[in-house]
């Protein structure tokens, strides 16, 4: 699913001098896998995640996404394979503060080439599957933390992506509220989901089948 | 108080970006509402120095068959003057241009014949020497002395020794007894006459012009008197009425149908300024631009608001500190409007100091006159009292909303969540977006109100006269005024034009006692056989005595009939004239007019109809046409006559080959005007020109400024966006559909706006149609054009801060929570 080769992500520090914030990054992630990934903060982790999930484009070195050469593509190529492929969950949730539940959900289908009547469906569909109906209407700060990451995790896969990436998804919530999010990642897992996630948190990397350790920009070990 | 000032002045350094702009849109705001102020307090407002003006009423004299006020014959004057009970006195004045030799030049200057009684009646005092006694206005031709003008004393150098010392008008000397004060320039706003004569000096300073004198039929003379006390207007009124129906039973032939009206001075002094049948024309012209200007302040105003309402997030911590630290509302609320309506009053001095440039500017702007016209709008303490006013009021209303929000913060925070829309366009019904709004609707109307008087002006522009428009050049001489009677001022006329005629570069020398687009004599007509008593029978007309190459120097294409010859215009010819189309069909609708006979109510000669010439504007170029008489050149009036030369070369150079003509004939014979036709024209067009200039100047102004205003409220809109927007393009949102977005957003408001706008525009732009030439105050080419060129600079306003929600990187804007 995921292929990077000698990928490398730095940032200009005075002149001439580099900040390098990401190294000679390698790594395969098959399609069905549930990564976690882990590390110090300010270690590289988000950095790594904002790539794979193409809001970043400033790295060099080579990243396959199901066999098509992201770093070949242009930018409006790679923002509809982005749009096909990937969805994501914020540590802060990003839920658009003057937009119902319902209207939250329905922005990435407002995105791509979805029917009127697609888009309702899925969005009902997406309701009752995370048994939030009853709140379609309320604003996100009428909901308590945990409910508001299950609207973020639920605007995630609304579109149907085969990759799901979540930067630290449970790092704002209580642990039973962030067990409640770990166990709706399982669950899409087994449904055949590939999903990579950082966290912080040994119990939740262990609801994942690998970890991968980040330290400075490199990549230190892997788990298996 | 003090501390709260000490700190206003700090925050207004703290953020220098902020405090300059709306210092600007302040200055901008207000120096427009100075300088219209300015104009207006010239023009209405500031009273006449005249000692208890209210107590002074002008006396005019009404005609059923003449719109408007008119001016009152002498003989009736000195009727009123003896019958009325109602005045402690009345006083009489009429402008007359004199010829003043000094040197070997004869100038020009604009003289008053005044009643013995004209300053004692206005309570004037002079700054020099002494006013007229009672005396000097008794004996004709008995005393001749002369007051001199204020501005006119300094123009001759401005000696004391001027009193007692004798000058020259129309050949003869006369004693200078006073000078007015500085202040007085008359009781008719814009026209300050050099001199005042008395009256019984008429024949000296009008000869020629006894006849006016005598009869009872001439409007000549402006009266002004002064109430007695404990009489009103109206109780004075009644009075004059009923002796003017006395005076129309002893001399019903001359004063049928004739009455008066009173008028304050006040109110009469700027009705002048227009010419006839235009008396409202100052106020209205007054009112279109302090709508205009007060437009404009509000937009400056809603501007500020919102740079304040901006800057007021920026200070949210403080307030919050302030709050904390047990501040009240109320400390809060005047601690912020003090700084607001320091900013206002910062403006206010800088919209004055723009004031007293533009005044300057103005003055230069003013179009040639017909008459030397003399406003002075330069800011007094009436208008520095009107923009401290407008400075504080600003400082209040662009303050107020900010002060209130931010007094509120959480209140009107936990009000927002309430009030969000959902619509899913990020829109907010909130304060700033009705600023701009309204910024957007008043801005419109401004603007589709100055579209409509250039386009007036441009219409105007275009309008066929009926005559030459080029190649011609108009001189005004009078040799009456150098003292020849009506015969040799004749010969003299006659020599001059031959002389032209002989020039390589002419085309044709005539003259005319009418000047198109400047005015004339008109006689009442009466057709022949018909009775005179019944009003359809009897017409006001224009009157144009001629010589008989008039209409082809001017271009005016004679339709039917004959031209005049030189025979017509001796003394015992048999009487003919040429009329024009809207006489021909005014007096006989459906007959041959050719041939007919009509004769003029001052004489029983019947006069026959040989020609119909093609109409022509006479007064106006937006005129309803006025019947026109031409009529072969047989006697000379004091009113001068007008050469009309058609040249075959530059018609510039050709005016001072003119004035040599003129001066080698005689010295003594003053030259009253000499324009080519193209500088006359644009004094015929001056109304709307100014119109055009002043709105036009307005209108871009708001057009400014509303666009300053979108886009600051757009480019802060974004800004506060940075991570909705960031959401969104992480979420799949393409480069066009953020800039949409953020358009749709700003179009939205714009929409509203314009909408607005355009009611407004359709609900009022009728008020001005009286000024407006050829063009309907509803003119669809106006309003569409105006509202797309809006609706595209709003566009734009959106358009590049929506560019700049492109720069944003998801990354950042989803970091920064
Ligand atoms: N725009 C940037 N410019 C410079 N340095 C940056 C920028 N963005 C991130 N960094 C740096 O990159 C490093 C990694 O950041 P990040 O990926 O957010 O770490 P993590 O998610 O592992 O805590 C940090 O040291 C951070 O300061
Ligand atoms: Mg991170």
């Amino acid at each position: 699913m995921i292929k990077l080769r000698r990928l490398e992500r730095r940032y200009p520090l005075g002149k001439e001098k580099f900040f390098y914030v990401l190294r000679d990054i390698n790594l395969d992630i098959e399609e069905g896998e549930f990564v976690s990934v882990m590390g110090p903060s300010g270690a590289g982790k988000s950095t790594l995640l904002h790539i794979l999930g193409m809001h970043d484009s400033g790295w060099a070195g080579e990243y396959f996404l199901a066999e098509t050469a992201v770093h070949h593509l242009k930018p409006k190529e790679r923002a509809t394979l982005r749009n096909e492929q990937i969805g994501f969950v914020f540590q802060q949730y990003h839920l658009l503060d003057d937009l119902t539940v319902y209207e939250n959900l329905d922005i990435p289908l407002s995105y791509r080439r979805y029917s009127k009547g697609e888009r309702a469906a899925l969005v009902a569909d997406m309701l009752d599957r995370f048994q939030i109906v009853g709140k379609k209407d309320l604003y996100p700060s009428q909901l308590s933390g945990g409910q508001q990451q299950l609207v973020g995790v639920a605007r995630a896969i609304i579109a149907e992506p085969k990759l799901l990436l979540a930067d630290e998804p449970t790092g704002n919530l209580h642990s039973s509220q962030g067990e409640e999010i770990m166990e709706l990642f399982r669950k899409l897992n087994d449904e055949g989901m590939t999903i990579v996630q950082v966290t912080h948190s040994e119990k939740n990397a262990s609801y994942g089948k690998r970890i991968i350790q980040l330290r400075d920009g490199w990549l230190v070990r892997e788990n298996r | 108080m003090i501390n709260d000032l000490r700190f206003a002045v700090r925050m207004l350094i703290k953020y220098p970006a902020f405090s300059i702009v709306a210092f600007l849109a302040l200055v901008l705001g207000i120096g427009a509402n100075t300088t219209v102020f300015g104009i207006i307090n010239a023009l209405v407002l500031r009273p006449l120095p005249v000692g208890y003006s209210e107590e002074v009423v002008k006396v005019f004299t009404t005609d059923n068959h003449i719109k408007g006020n008119q001016s009152t014959s002498y003989p009736n004057f000195q009727d009123y003057e003896k019958q009325n009970t109602a005045f402690t006195s009345m006083a009489a004045y009429t402008f007359v241009g004199v010829g003043m030799t000094r040197g070997s030049d004869t100038l020009n200057v604009n003289g008053l014949l005044v009643t013995g009684n004209y300053f004692d009646l206005l309570q004037v005092k002079p700054s020099l020497g002494r006013m007229f006694l009672p005396e000097e206005d008794s004996t004709p031709n008995g005393h001749p002395v002369v007051v001199l003008g204020y501005k006119f004393w300094k123009k001759l150098g401005g000696e004391p020794t001027i009193v007692g010392s004798q000058v020259t008008l129309n050949g003869h000397s006369f004693t200078v007894i006073g000078v007015a004060p500085a202040a007085f320039t008359g009781v008719d706003v814009g026209l300050d006459p050099d001199i005042y004569v008395p009256m019984s000096m008429h024949q000296w300073i009008r000869p020629g012009g006894d006849l006016w004198f005598e009869l009872r039929r001439a409007l000549l003379l402006n009266i002004v008197a002064r109430l007695k006390p404990g009489v009103t207007m109206s109780q004075a009124q009644a009075q004059m009425r009923t002796i003017a129906k006395q005076l129309e039973q002893a001399y019903p032939d001359v004063n049928k149908e004739r009455s008066i009206a009173l008028v304050s001075l006040e109110a009469a002094k700027s009705q002048g300024l227009a010419g006839p049948n235009n008396e409202d024309l100052a106020r209205n012209v007054s009112l279109l631009l302090l709508a205009a200007s007060v437009s404009i302040l509000l937009i400056a105003c809603a501007n500020v608001a919102n740079l304040l309402l901006a800057r007021s997030t920026a200070r949210q911590g403080e307030m919050a500190v302030r709050l904390a630290l047990g501040a009240g509302r109320g400390r809060i609320v005047r601690q912020l409007l003090t700084e607001s309506v320091l900013l206002g009053v910062l403006g206010g001095f800088g919209g004055v100091i723009l004031a007293y440039c533009l005044g300057d500017v103005l003055v230069a702007l003013l179009p040639p006159t017909p008459f030397p016209i003399s406003l002075n709008p330069q800011p007094d303490w009436r208008v520095l009292i009107f923009s401290f006013a407008v400075a504080v009021f600003s400082g209040i209303i662009f303050g107020l909303a900010p002060a209130l929000q931010m007094a509120r913060w959480d209140l009107i925070q936990g009000l927002r969540e309430r009030v969000s829309t959902g619509g899913g366009a990020g829109t907010r019904l909130n304060l700033r977006s009705l600023l701009v709004v309204a910024q957007i609707a008043v801005s419109l109307l401004l603007l589709i109100a100055s579209g409509l008087f250039l386009k007036s002006f441009y219409k105007a522009q275009a309008i066929d006269p009926g005559f030459r428009t080029d190649n011609l050049d108009i001189v005004t001489i009078n040799p009456v005024l150098a003292g020849y009677d009506s015969d040799r001022a004749l010969q003299v006329v006659r020599a001059i034009a031959d002389q032209i005629r002989h020039d390589p570069h002419v085309a044709g020398a005539d003259v005319n006692n009418w000047v198109p687009l400047f005015g004339g004599e008109g006689r009442t007509i009466v057709i022949d056989g018909r009775d005179p008593n019944d009003e359809h029978n009897r017409k006001f007309a224009n009157y144009s005595p001629i010589t008989p190459g008039y209409f082809q120097t001017m271009g005016i294409q004679l339709l039917r009939g004959r031209n005049f010859t030189e025979q017509d215009a001796e003394k015992n010819a048999a009487p003919v004239a040429i009329i024009d189309e809207t006489m021909a069909s005014e007096f006989w609708p459906n007959e041959d007019a050719l041939g007919r006979r009509f004769r003029f109510m001052i004489s029983k000669e019947p006069i026959e109809v040989i020609g119909i010439a093609r109409n022509s504007k006479a007064v106006t170029l937006g005129e309803t046409p006025i019947s026109m008489v031409y009529w072969p050149l047989k006697e000379m009036t004091d009113q001068g006559i007008t050469l009309f030369v058609h040249t075959t070369g530059a018609p510039g150079m050709m005016l001072s080959e003119i004035r040599r003509i003129v001066r080698s004939v005689d010295v003594h014979i003053p030259i009253t005007y000499e324009k080519t036709i193209r500088q006359h024209m644009a004094i015929a067009l001056w109304p709307s020109w100014m119109g055009a200039i002043l709105l036009g100047s307005l209108g871009l102004l708001a057009f400014i400024l509303a666009s300053m205003g979108v886009y600051g409220v757009m480019a802060y809109s974004v800004s506060q966006r940075t991570r909705e927007l960031g959401i969104r393009m992480a979420l799949g949102a393409q480069t066009s559909q953020v800039i949409r977005l953020v358009l749709r957003q700003g179009m939205l408001l714009a929409a509203i706006g314009l909408g607005f706008g355009l009611f407004a525009a359709f609900g009022s732009t009728h008020l001005a149609g009286s000024l407006l030439y050829g063009v309907s105050p509803n003119d669809p080419v106006i309003f569409v054009g105006v509202t797309s060129l809006l609706a595209f600079a709003a566009f734009a306003a959106c358009y590049f801060p929506a560019r700049r929600a492109l720069k944003i990187d998801p990354i950042t804007a989803l970091r920064t929570e």
